[in-house]
C-alpha cells in the first residue's frame, strides 16, 4: 500500500516539475499565450508573472499530494482521482490566471501573414515508417494464432501498478487479440493528429518564421513516428507474455517497459523543447482573442485543423473549425466502440 | 523553384487579400522564381499557412489560371505554366504608363527622389532582361 503511495507521488512530483517550466517552452514573442515584444520575458512584470503561476501551480500541488495521501489512507477512489484532477485543472486556471496579468502589455497584432509557395512534407520516413507499427502488430498476431494450443487457457491482462496481475482472460479472441487491438488504436490515435499536423496546420505565418516552424514541426512529427514504433513493440511484448510468460508473471519486468517508453519520449520531446526555447521564433499568426483560457483555440475563420500550443508543447485542434468536430468525433468512436465491446 | 519562394500578404490593407496573392506571384513569375513546371501549394495549403479563407485562395489561382500562368487539375494540384507573352496593344501601353506615372508620383509624395525612383527602375529592368 506504501509503495504504491510512493509511485503516485512520484509521478505528480515530476508533473509538477514540467508544469512549473513548461510556460518557458513557447515562441519567443509569446508570454503566458499572449503577443507580447520579444523581449518582454526579461522585463520584472513578465519574471512577477511567472513567479505568481509558480506559486499557484505548488500550492494546488501540495494541496493533491495531500488529496492523494488521504486517499490511500481513507482508500477513497474519489480523493485519489481528484488529486492529479485537481493538480492539471490548478495548473490550467493559474496559467489562465497569468495571461489576463499579461494581457495589458500585449502588443498590437499585425495583419502581414507570409507562406512559402512549396507543397506539404510528408510524415518523418514516410508511408514505411507509418505501416511498420501495424505490420508489427499483425505479424504478432498471427504467431499467436499459429501457436493457438501453446498458449495457457487462462493468463492474466492486466497488472497493477507495483507489476503484480490484477485481472485475467480466458483464452480466445478478446484475451489474445485484445492487446494488439488496443495496441492498434493507439497507435492510429497518434497518426490521425500527425496527418492533420502535415496537412492542416499553418508553416510559419509570420515573416521570418518558416525556418523554425519546419524545425518545430518535423520535430513533432518524428516524435509521433517515434512513439508509433516504441508502443507497437510495447502491445506486441504484452500480446506475447502468454506464450512467453510463465504463470502470472510479465514477460518484460514493467519497469524495464516504462522505463522504454519514458526514455523515447523524453528523447523526442528534448529536441522539441530546445527548439521551442530559441530566440527569434516570432508570434504564431493566430488571434490572441481566439485562445479561450490561452488554452482552447476558437477560430472559425481559420482554415487550419491544428495549430501550436500556446501552453505546453506539440499541437491543438481549432475547435471553430467544423472539419476538427468531425475528426473528434471519429476519434471519439476509436476511444468509445472498443470500451463497448 | 528556388526553395525560399515566399509571399507576403497584409490582412489590413486596403487591397483585398486574393489581389495581393495574385500580385505577388505574378511577380515571382516574371522574375523566375517561380518556373513553368513547378508545382504550387493546393488551395488549402496556402490558404491554411496564410490563415485566409479556401476562397480566397481559389480566386487568386483562378485569376492567374486565366491569365495563362498556372494549370490547376483535379487531383494533380498546380502547376506553372509554360506562358507565351500576349502581343500587346495600345491600350495595354497607356494603361501601363498612366499607372507607373501614378506609382511615381507617389513615391515622390512620399518623399523618394528622382535619382533613387531611377534607380529602381533601372534595377527591375535588369531583372526583366535576365
Amino acid at each position: 500500500m506504501m509503495a504504491d503511495l510512493w509511485i503516485v507521488w512520484a509521478c505528480l512530483l515530476p508533473i509538477a516539475l514540467l508544469l512549473n517550466w513548461l510556460p518557458l517552452w513557447r515562441r519567443s514573442n509569446l508570454w503566458f499565450g499572449v503577443t507580447v515584444a520579444p523581449d518582454f520575458s526579461d522585463t520584472p512584470e513578465a519574471r512577477r508573472v511567472l513567479r505568481r503561476y509558480r506559486i499557484e501551480m505548488w500550492a494546488v500541488s501540495a494541496v493533491a499530494w495531500v488529496l492523494v495521501w488521504a486517499g490511500f489512507r481513507g482508500e477513497s477512489a474519489w480523493m485519489l482521482a481528484a488529486g492529479p484532477t485537481l493538480q492539471a485543472l490548478g495548473a490550467a486556471v493559474a496559467f489562465a490566471r497569468g495571461r489576463s496579468r499579461t494581457r495589458p502589455y500585449a502588443q498590437h497584432p499585425t495583419g502581414e501573414r507570409t507562406a512559402t509557395l512549396a507543397e506539404s512534407e510528408k510524415l518523418p520516413g514516410g508511408p514505411v515508417a507509418i505501416v511498420v507499427p501495424y505490420a508489427l502488430l499483425a505479424g504478432v498476431g498471427v504467431f499467436l494464432h499459429v501457436n493457438w494450443q501453446r498458449l495457457p487457457s487462462r493468463f492474466p491482462i492486466h497488472w497493477g501498478i507495483t507489476g503484480t496481475a490484477d485481472r485475467w482472460a480466458e483464452r480466445g479472441w478478446r484475451g489474445v487479440d485484445g492487446p494488439l487491438l488496443a495496441g492498434l488504436l493507439v497507435i492510429a490515435l497518434l497518426h490521425v493528429p500527425g496527418a492533420m499536423i502535415v496537412a492542416a496546420s499553418p508553416r510559419g505565418r509570420m515573416a521570418g518564421t518558416a525556418e523554425w516552424t519546419a524545425r518545430f514541426r518535423h520535430a513533432n512529427l518524428r516524435m509521433i513516428v517515434a512513439m508509433g514504433w516504441t508502443l507497437a513493440a510495447l502491445f506486441g511484448v504484452l500480446a506475447l507474455n502468454p506464450y512467453l510468460a510463465t504463470g502470472d508473471t510479465l514477460a518484460a519486468p514493467l519497469w524495464l517497459m516504462v522505463l522504454v517508453v519514458l526514455a523515447v519520449t523524453a528523447g523526442f520531446i528534448w529536441p522539441i523543447i530546445r527548439i521551442s526555447q530559441e530566440p527569434g521564433s516570432g508570434s504564431d499568426g493566430t488571434p490572441d482573442e481566439c485562445w479561450k483560457f490561452g488554452q482552447i483555440y476558437y477560430n472559425p475563420n481559420d482554415p487550419a485543423l491544428m495549430v501550436e500550443k500556446r501552453f505546453g508543447v506539440g499541437y491543438t485542434i481549432n475547435f471553430g473549425n467544423r472539419a476538427a468536430w468531425l475528426l473528434i468525433g471519429l476519434l471519439a468512436l476509436i476511444i468509445l466502440v472498443p470500451l463497448l465491446l | 523553384m528556388t526553395p525560399a519562394a515566399q509571399i507576403r500578404v497584409d490582412l489590413n490593407a486596403a487591397t483585398p487579400v486574393n489581389r495581393q496573392i495574385v500580385d505577388q506571384i505574378r511577380t515571382l513569375l516574371v522574375e523566375g522564381a517561380v518556373a513553368p513546371g513547378d508545382a504550387l501549394p493546393s488551395v488549402r495549403r496556402l490558404a491554411i499557412d496564410l490563415g485566409v479563407h479556401f476562397n480566397t485562395v481559389a480566386d487568386a489561382y483562378r485569376t492567374l489560371a486565366e491569365e495563362g500562368w498556372l494549370e490547376i487539375s483535379h487531383g494533380r494540384g498546380v502547376h506553372v505554366r509554360k506562358r507565351r507573352a500576349p502581343r500587346p496593344d495600345e491600350e495595354t501601353l497607356a494603361s501601363f504608363r498612366r499607372r507607373l506615372r501614378q506609382l511615381a508620383a507617389e513615391m515622390r509624395a512620399q518623399g523618394l527622389s528622382p535619382s533613387v525612383i531611377a534607380r529602381e527602375l533601372a534595377s527591375l529592368v535588369e531583372v526583366l532582361k535576365s
